[in-house]
């Protein structure tokens, strides 16, 4: 017994020297935190008391939080289903899920929590499958052992040791396809203390997408090879279709509340700088880890990467959320929209207060080149007109002007039982054609923007504003793509 | 069957810069039935559903069948589409009752490189994006169809793309782990000797997807989509 | 504490002593026994034997080929190192296989040479070389992938398997210097 005896107290010595040695470093280190551990000391693997199924949700839901303080055995039963869903409005395509979304089901685990994953290849599938969940350590990230052929199920373990918020997806070949389709989601490991408490949690992933058609083009589209080789995407999206969280799919909040958004990105092939228009993130965890950054306009979102951004919205409105490389946002789709209801506050944001004439030296306005319009069917009457119409609505004007016509306060003006369309339908079809800037007013509001002109065929220009005529509560009628021909400038 | 006088074929992965050889062979036109595998099991208990033994075959053996004897009431919906849900026990006992044998996965390629109107259209990517959007869409909601649905190729064999997976004398040559991203440089303490077997063809995702159906299959298995059809070597004399 | 370890280790070398456990051969192999397989194999001194005759014993089993310089000697010396152990608790007990997967080029001399290289006692070890239709269906029953590739060389998939005296695997050790104690516990388990 005598050495140990010995030992312990060399220890204290040490220890001694050691504190001594710390005390005097934190005297110049400012504000350097000197308690902080050693990352890669190994990990202390917890005791496992029972048992549970994981709640899984889908997007854009967040299963609850944690409230567990002990490490338990979670188990994860995740089906892969490959199914045609709606990727825009009139537009469909074979996505390859997990549980039967884009992005998969969200998982939830607790630090420390010993998974056992299930995943089931359903008998209908075509191709097998796997998962590569970036929270694993160990090879492959599961991919080999869940390797599964049709109709078929396989079952691995892994304790989650690092907490973060990590990428799932599926790693069979070829890789890029199946990422390309839609198979990639959130797995969510809690810190062991717990994360701070908010009021609403939302998941948002991102993905790119490559078509046979370019976006828009109506019908069943196919994955187009040569698109994801050259990383050309037509869509780029927030879980996984056009309008997945505008109109009655926005994510809702109230004045007030504390929101956290976990985003993820699926790929596979874009960076995200995620923005929200009109809010400051007050706090981001960059990259899904455990740093804490604050006052963030945009955040970097890396391919198979994610990010944990947390604000407290204080004024109403509508948020929109995009990735800021602008031209996939409004030409490819990643628009998402936080309603915020509530009591207005008018210290911190005053809407418009002033509206002056300004004359600029010249006038330049914007101007796209003339392209090539492809052939295309022609509406035979005023209900297709109508029908096509509505298509070219969606892929073009809804981001701006709301999928109920509305439009957006302050930015841009409603179509829904618009006085300044109804008075003059051609007009509204010149803008279409030739863009619009300055002020204008709508049902008795001002607005002062921008609209570019729309690079779209007469045919198409006729067919949408009939459509708009014909819908929102308007007064109705029918232009011609001839007229359209004539409006252009 | 067909006659196909052979030549060669450039596998997805392999090291050596050589084609393999492919010698002549008889490929049956379309692949088997329903109906031509119930008479097969009517005349070889051993293989009824039920009646093989766990070895040779997985729980969902002929699922599809209502009984071991009998396609039951949609007979006449599936008699005369592939037969699926079999093992490659089952599918290798079968060819070789019938004096024939599974073809080995270099003429298979060989005899899937024909599009309508080429004995190699390995290069035409029209061709396999083609095929590719069939590998993309899932079995739900629709039953398969009858054999002779798809097109007839340059040798006169239907249904080689478009209607189910085949399987293959030697599928499990297909040494993926599953994890194709380290395939590039199979670990070597999981397969011995695999050193960089880069994929020859790597914007041929149609190679690609078959070679992960193949390795992510056990002989046992049974499928919803795998069926397959025989082949028989050419006596020369 | 010093007598406790004295009777702790005397309970030990006793347990160790315990007589041979007979194994019965069933009359019919479970459905999902590989001695379900008729396929006849030639042995390193060209005897002609069914898989069946290996039952009634637990073997340790693994696929190998004879001129392979990478894996398969390090398989073999894996299956030595369980059977150093296993010898130890179960003298002569437990039969060793190594199935070829090249019957063109391993012939019985061949299989006897190896045999003779590493050093197995061919009381206990048993090599097998059959024709490439049964290899290529042993390998399938055992899960074992194969190619042949370059220069004469085949890849393969390395799995060492404990098959249970009726002929059903019991345990299957996948890669190459594993710690073998979850293999000698399968073994133990069957002894119980």
């Amino acid at each position: 017994m005598k050495p140990i005896k010995q030992n312990r107290f060399f220890l204290l010595a040490v220890l001694v020297v050691l504190t001594g040695v710390f005390a005097l470093q934190s005297c110049n280190s400012g504000n350097k935190e000197s308690t902080e551990t050693d990352q890669l000391a190994p990990k202390v693997m917890e005791k496992i008391v029972g048992e549970e199924v994981a709640v899984l949700t889908t997007p854009p839901m967040v299963p609850p939080p944690i409230t567990r303080k002990t490490s338990t055995k979670v188990i994860v039963k995740l089906e892969i289903i490959e199914k045609e869903m709606r990727m825009a409005d009139g537009v469909t395509y074979t996505f390859w899920t997990y549980g039967g979304s884009v992005p998969g089901k969200f998982i939830r685990v607790r630090e420390g929590d010993f998974v056992e994953f299930h995943l089931e290849n359903n008998p209908n599938n075509k191709l097998p499958h796997n998962i590569d969940l970036h929270a694993v350590t160990g090879q492959g990230g599961g991919a080999a052992a869940s390797f599964t052929a049709p109709g078929h199920e396989s079952v691995f373990s892994f304790t989650a040791m690092n907490p973060g918020l990590y990428v799932y997806h599926c790693a069979t070949a070829p890789v890029g396809m199946h990422i390309a389709n839609g198979m990639y989601g959130l797995i969510l490991v809690e810190p062991k203390e717990g994360m701070t408490p908010v009021d609403k949690e939302f998941y948002v992933m991102q993905g790119d997408f490559y078509t046979k058609g370019s976006y828009g083009e109506s019908g069943h589209q196919s994955f187009n090879m040569d698109k994801a080789l050259t990383e050309t995407p037509d869509y780029v999206l927030f879980n996984g279709s056009v309008g997945s969280l505008t109109g009655d799919n926005a994510l809702k909040a109230k004045v007030g509340e504390k929101i956290r958004l976990f985003v993820g990105n699926g790929g596979p092939n874009l960076i995200s700088s995620f923005h929200v228009i009109g809010e400051i993130f007050d706090n981001v965890y960059p990259e899904g880890g455990t740093t804490l950054n604050h006052q963030v306009q945009t955040t970097i979102v890396p391919s198979g990467g994610s990010a944990i951004t947390e604000f407290r919205v204080d004024v109403p409105g509508n948020y929109i959320l995009v990735d800021h490389s602008i031209f996939r946002t409004f030409n490819k789709g990643s628009l998402g929209i936080l309603k915020v209801d509530g009591e207005g506050n008018k210290d911190i944001y005053s809407g418009k207060l002033d509206d002056r004439i300004y004359q600029p030296e010249s006038g330049a306005s914007q101007s796209m080149p003339n392209e090539a319009i492809p052939t295309e069917i022609k509406a035979k009457n005023k209900d297709e007109r109508i029908t096509a119409g509505k298509a070219v609505f969606a892929a073009n004007c809804q981001p701006c002007h709301q999928v109920d016509g509305k439009g957006i306060a302050n930015a841009f003006p409603p179509l829904a039982g618009s006085d300044y369309l109804n008075a003059n339908p051609l007009r509204a079809l010149g803008h279409v054609l030739n863009g619009f800037s300055g002020e204008v007013t709508v049902n008795g509001v001002k607005y002062n923007g921008v609209m570019p002109k729309q690079t779209i065929s007469d045919e198409a220009a006729a067919n949408v504003v009939t459509y708009v005529l014909n819908s929102f509560g308007n007064k109705g009628g029918e232009v011609k793509p001839e007229q359209a021909k004539s409006a252009r400038k | 069957m067909v006659y196909l006088k052979g030549g060669t074929y450039v596998p997805l992965y392999s090291l050596d810069t050589l084609k393999s050889i492919v010698k002549p062979f008889q490929m049956d036109v379309y692949p088997v039935t329903n109906n031509q595998y119930l008479s097969f099991v009517l005349k070889n208990e051993n293989w009824q559903k039920g009646k093989a033994i766990q070895l040779f075959t997985d729980s969902t053996y002929l699922k599809h069948w209502a009984t071991s004897w009998s396609l039951g009431k949609d007979s006449n919906k599936i008699k005369n589409a592939p037969v699926v849900n079999v093992s490659w026990y089952a599918a290798k006992k079968y060819c070789e009752y019938l004096g024939k044998r599974l073809p080995t996965v270099a003429e298979w390629e060989f005899a899937a490189m024909a599009s309508e109107t080429k004995a190699n259209a390995s290069t035409d990517s029209g061709f396999y994006q083609k095929i590719v959007d069939w590998y993309a869409k899932p079995n739900h909601n629709h039953t398969l169809g009858n054999i002779g649905g798809t097109f007839k190729n340059f040798y006169g064999i239907w249904d080689m793309h478009g209607l189910v997976w085949e399987w293959t004398q030697d599928f499990n040559s297909a040494l993926t782990s599953g994890e194709s991203r380290s395939d590039s440089s199979l670990d070597k303490d999981l397969f011995c000797g695999g050193g960089a077997v880069n994929a020859k063809n790597l914007k041929n995702y149609a190679a690609f997807m078959r070679y992960a159906m193949r390795s992510s299959l056990k002989a046992k298995y049974s499928v919803g989509n795998l069926g397959f059809r025989c082949v028989k070597d050419v006596i020369v004399h | 504490m010093k007598n406790i370890l004295v009777i702790i280790s005397m309970i030990l070398l006793l347990s160790s002593c315990h007589s041979k456990k007979e194994f019965k051969i069933p009359e019919q192999f479970p459905d999902n026994s590989i001695f379900n397989l008729t396929s006849e194999w030639k042995t390193q001194d060209g005897r002609i034997v069914p898989l069946k005759d290996f039952g009634g014993k637990i073997n340790v089993a693994a696929m190998i080929f004879t001129s392979c310089r990478s894996a398969c000697p390090r398989i073999t010396a894996d299956i030595q190192r369980i059977e150093t152990e296993v010898q130890k608790k179960h003298k002569d007990e437990v039969g060793f296989l190594l199935i070829s997967m090249d019957p063109d080029r391993d012939t019985p001399e061949k299989l006897k040479q190896f045999a003779l290289d590493h050093h197995l006692d061919l009381s206990r070890w048993t090599l097998l070389t059959g024709n490439d239709d049964d290899v290529m269906e042993l390998a399938n029953v055992l899960d074992v992938r194969f190619k042949k590739s370059v220069e004469n060389g085949i890849d393969h998939s390395n799995v060492i398997h404990v098959v249970d005296p009726a002929g059903v695997i019991v345990h299957q050790q996948i890669g190459l210097a594993v710690d073998p104690v979850e293999t000698l516990n399968a073994i133990e388990k069957l002894y119980e």
